[in-house]
């Protein structure tokens, strides 16, 4: 077959793939800046919803809460992930498949059984403690996806750099310490950035575990939608979109960055 | 306990979920050595090395460097240290920081830390390079600044694992001499890991050859090559003709080795039996005949044997040469002709296949495929191999 600039047609379909996944979510964009109270109208630019949407306490109070959950549960997981991924990689394990198996099953395991399990299991937690419950929900939600992240890149680390800094002096944890680490940082912090996206967009969990204090963005944009359908809820998930876009753009810039060391 | 040895290895075994890899390996290398370990891959070779270095621990058996028995203490501990095969650099620091590592992690002081490490990438002539990334570096250079890395310990012995395997045949060559002349100016042992025969034979000082987890043969270059203790050893070292045969007489009367022509295989077997007798045998060997051949071992009538003729050591020509004892017609099947070398490959009349390789000369004949030759030796450059 010739190698070259694909057929029409198959390059028709191509587009109508991209557009079928990205039409949605332009609309959304485009309606946000949308002046009319009705999304079916396009009367001219406007900021207003956004002006809206910053003026909102409630929608305030779940960007906080999404931020704090975002962030705990981003350096809780990645914290745990790290620690499994080293453990499983340099030290001998019986079965390691299988406690492999065990890190990342949960990416497959459907969400909505996690959540209503995080229901049954949280009721032995007082009910004030939303935060921390979502916090421990979520972390469980981003182990996975960190810990492959981090040993992808602990795999492709030459385990001989660090038999090389004990052959020169080092301890075990020395060699850690000066050499894995340092090395092993763009993962980790990608990880992390990757942990806080999954957390920030997070629906099920959130809308199983979270009370009303602790209500999170998504929770909060799917409440607005069952009793208002204002453009405020297309300003406010296009912000959301953006912030999580940047932060996966940055994970894998970081990702990017280690394949030239 | 010496003072004249780097290392003593005895008796060291080594099996990894049942399989022994290293089985009662015993050698020692002498203060300024150049000892190379030399046997194909899965020999046990670099399991070996990582006992020495520390990465394993012998199941049995010590390690003594310095007056102590170091087989259980682990590598930052050790006073050896490694080139790896392929660097193993610390990508993230600079050339300096991996010179002074070794003297960071033993908490030198600053000022010494900057002098010595200054001083050992001079060793290596890379001294303007220590602002460097390993990875800005070509593969010699890097392969420099592994060996300026490891030595920066004062070692009591480098040990260095398939060091060339990284780099290309031509950077190969001129890295052998460098590495050799550097030995010699720094006067550390050296322990060197390959499977590349060439290698070992320019190098070292001394060549130990393993096979299945054992040193089957320890001895200077030439000793490997002239008398390879078994076929293996004839095989692996070099380019072998391995016949095999039968003892069908043996001469009683003993042959002076001294009397043996210099530089012969014979010669060179009985140095290394330090047996200065030598006895004259004659072999039937399988699709060529009646050979005669000198061995330094008890041969007895009737028993099974392996001639180990170098192909470098066969005289082929059309006319006969009467001081050749052993002498057999062949027609040439291939002529390989390689500048300085012309190697033929030849059909005896049994079918048997022999190597012979001749030096090029303009003014001699290169013989062509179909051309009926003589093979011709003398019976002290054929090796008998139990």
């Amino acid at each position: 077959m010739k190698r070259g600039k694909p057929t029409g047609a198959l390059a028709l379909a191509s587009l109508a793939t991209l557009a079928f996944i990205y039409l949605p979510l332009l609309s959304l964009i485009v309606f946000s800046f949308n002046a009319s109270k009705f999304n079916a109208r396009w009367t001219g630019l406007s900021l207003r919803w956004y002006v809206q949407m910053l003026g909102n306490s409630d929608m305030r109070q779940a960007t906080l809460n999404s931020v704090i959950v975002g962030a705990a549960s981003s350096v809780f997981s990645t914290a745990l992930a790290a620690m499994g991924a080293v453990a499983l990689e340099r030290f001998p394990w019986r079965r390691k498949p299988m406690w492999e198996a065990f890190f990342f099953l949960p990416v497959v395991i459907p969400e909505l059984m996690m959540a209503v399990g995080f229901l049954l299991l949280f009721n032995v937690f007082p009910a004030e403690m939303g935060l921390a419950k979502l916090i421990l929900g979520h972390t469980t939600l981003n182990l996975p996806i960190v810990w492959l992240i981090i040993r992808a890149r602990l795999k492709k680390l030459d385990p001989r750099l660090e038999e090389a800094a004990m052959d020169l002096g080092a301890t075990r944890a020395m060699a850690f310490y000066k050499i894995t680490l340092p090395l092993l940082a763009p993962a980790v912090l990608g990880g992390a950035l990757m942990a806080f996206a999954i957390s920030l967009d997070d629906f099920f969990i959130s809308f199983f575990v979270s009370d009303f204090q602790s209500v999170t963005l998504p929770v909060y944009i799917y409440s607005l939608l069952r009793f208002n359908l204002s453009p405020e809820v297309n300003a406010l998930s296009t912000a959301l979109f953006v912030a999580s876009m940047l932060l996966v753009a940055l994970a894998f810039l970081l990702q990017g960055k280690e394949a030239h060391v | 306990m010496s003072e004249q040895f780097s290392v003593e290895v005895k008796e060291i075994s080594k099996s990894f979920h049942g399989v022994t890899v290293v089985r009662d390996v015993d050698f020692d290398i002498r203060k300024g050595e150049f000892f190379a370990l030399l046997g194909p891959s899965g020999c046990g070779k670099t399991t070996l090395l990582r006992m020495i270095a520390g990465f394993e621990y012998p199941d049995k058996g010590s390690i003594w460097i310095r007056g102590r028995d170091v087989a259980s203490v682990p590598a930052n501990d050790r006073p050896v240290n490694m080139v790896f095969q392929h660097y193993a650099l610390f990508p993230h620091l600079s050339v300096f920081e991996n010179a002074a590592f070794g003297l960071r992690m033993r908490r030198v002081p600053e000022p010494e830390v900057r002098r010595r490490a200054d001083d050992v990438l001079g060793v290596v002539q890379l001294k303007d390079l220590g602002p460097r990334m390993p990875a800005e570096l070509s593969g010699g250079q890097q392969q420099r600044v592994a060996l300026a890395r490891a030595l920066v310990n004062q070692p009591e012995l480098l040990l260095l694992d398939e060091p060339m395997a990284a780099l290309d045949e031509k950077l190969r060559e001129d890295m052998r001499e460098e590495l050799k002349a550097l030995q010699h100016r720094i006067g550390v042992s050296f322990l060197y890991v390959t499977h590349d025969q060439e290698e070992a034979l320019e190098l070292a000082d001394r060549i130990a050859v393993m096979e299945k987890g054992r040193i089957i043969q320890i001895g200077a270059p030439q000793e490997i090559y002239e008398s390879p203790k078994t076929a293996f050893v004839a095989d692996f070292v070099g380019v072998s003709n391995l016949l095999k045969g039968k003892v069908a007489e043996v001469e009683q009367l003993l042959v002076e080795a001294a009397s043996l022509p210099p530089g012969t295989a014979a010669a060179a077997a009985s140095a290394q039996a330090s047996s200065a007798a030598m006895r004259r045998v004659w072999l039937e060997v399988e699709g060529v005949g009646r050979i005669e051949a000198f061995t330094g071992d008890g041969f007895q009538a009737g028993e099974a044997v392996t001639l180990s003729l170098r192909p470098e050591r066969i005289h082929l020509s059309t006319s006969q040469v009467s001081e050749l004892e052993n002498r057999v017609s062949a027609i040439v099947q291939r002529a390989i002709f390689l500048g300085s070398d012309i190697h033929y490959h030849v059909r005896l009349a049994s079918g048997l296949l022999l190597r012979v390789q001749t030096i090029y000369s303009p003014i001699r004949r290169v013989r062509k495929e179909g051309d009926r030759v003589y093979l011709m030796w003398r019976s002290e450059d054929a090796t008998v191999l139990a």
